[in-house]
């Protein structure tokens, strides 16, 4: 049997007092805790930190092994 | 055999447990390890149900059940002393320490205004005490959650403490707690301008602007922005 694997990813966001950019996050992410965290990165812009969501879940989706037929 | 007096258990840094005799017992025990931390976040009385679900949480209700009665059967010192077992919760002993406990009455005590801070409040021991994260490399969802809690808690402590410190003219070590606050969060505006108010406080421009510029350059680097005007103007004159 496939061992259970987890993936986590951690947004922490922030407002600071900035005219244009306001926004901070720093998200860390893994697609296996057991390995720990291999991924972290500093944004400020709500659209890049939805990309980087989506590629976290195409590359837990990638790496899903196929039930042999 | 008669119970400990004296259990310390750490969560700050990771997860050990300090007895009389021994520097950090050992509990390698993954369930021990896991109920001693869901225990001491709680810090209180936690019925076994709740145990049970929040520890084997894609269990059945009696499967999880099961499987908290074999992990506390399998419980040996000083494990089984720290923990009080009763037909409905489990609590750590009145004889356990907790360091995060203690830590989170320190940074409340630090952010109440109106309290006046001891010495021990004030030293390098409470710097370091604010510097750790509480269960690092801990994924559970019930870990995580109040991990963070105490990670964002001891981050206003630290800007609270650096803030004490440099009013009380001690800016070595106001100057050391507004650097952990930036090492724990590096984009952090506020530890950066607690930062450059205490070397002016000092009278140190120089340090003050390459603190700035240090800050500038990250959020360059990171995000492409500028620092807001807020914390530029910390620096209007120099």
């Amino acid at each position: 049997m496939a061992k259970d694997r987890t993936s986590l990813l951690i947004i922490r966001a922030w407002i600071e007092a900035h005219p244009t950019s306001p926004l901070r996050v720093t998200i860390r992410s893994t697609t296996d805790v057991d390995a720990g965290f291999d991924s972290t990165v500093s944004l400020a812009d709500g659209e890049a930190v939805l990309t980087v969501v989506r590629s976290w879940l195409e590359d837990i989706q990638a790496s899903i092994v196929p039930p042999p037929a | 055999m008669a119970p400990r007096c004296n259990l310390k258990l750490c969560i700050l840094g990771g997860l050990a447990l300090h007895t009389d005799e021994l520097a950090a017992a050992p509990t390698t025990a993954p369930e021990a390890q896991r109920l001693l931390a869901l225990l001491a976040l709680r810090d209180r009385p936690v019925s076994r149900s709740a145990v049970a679900g929040t520890l084997w949480p894609d269990a059945t209700n009696q499967h999880a059940h099961a499987s908290l009665r074999s992990a506390l059967s399998r419980l040996r010192a000083p494990v089984r002393e720290a923990i009080v077992i009763t037909t409905t919760d489990l609590a750590l002993s009145p004889a356990v320490s907790v360091d995060l406990r203690d830590a989170r009455a320190l940074a409340r005590r630090l952010l109440d205004k109106c309290a006046t801070p001891s010495a021990a409040d004030l030293s390098p021991d409470a710097i370091q005490t604010l510097s750790v994260d509480c269960l690092p490399d801990w994924y559970e969802d019930w870990a995580i959650v109040e991990s963070e809690e105490w990670r964002q808690l001891r981050l206003h402590a630290l800007d609270a403490l650096s803030l004490r410190l440099s009013a009380a003219g001690r800016f070595s070590d106001a100057i050391a707690a507004a650097l952990a606050a930036l090492r724990a969060e590096p984009l952090r505006e506020s530890a950066c301008a607690a930062l450059i108010r205490i070397h002016l406080a000092e009278g140190n421009q120089s340090e003050a602007i390459r603190t700035f510029e240090r800050f500038r350059r990250i959020l360059a680097r990171e995000l492409h922005i500028e620092p807001t005007p807020a914390l530029r103007a910390l620096l209007e004159g120099f």
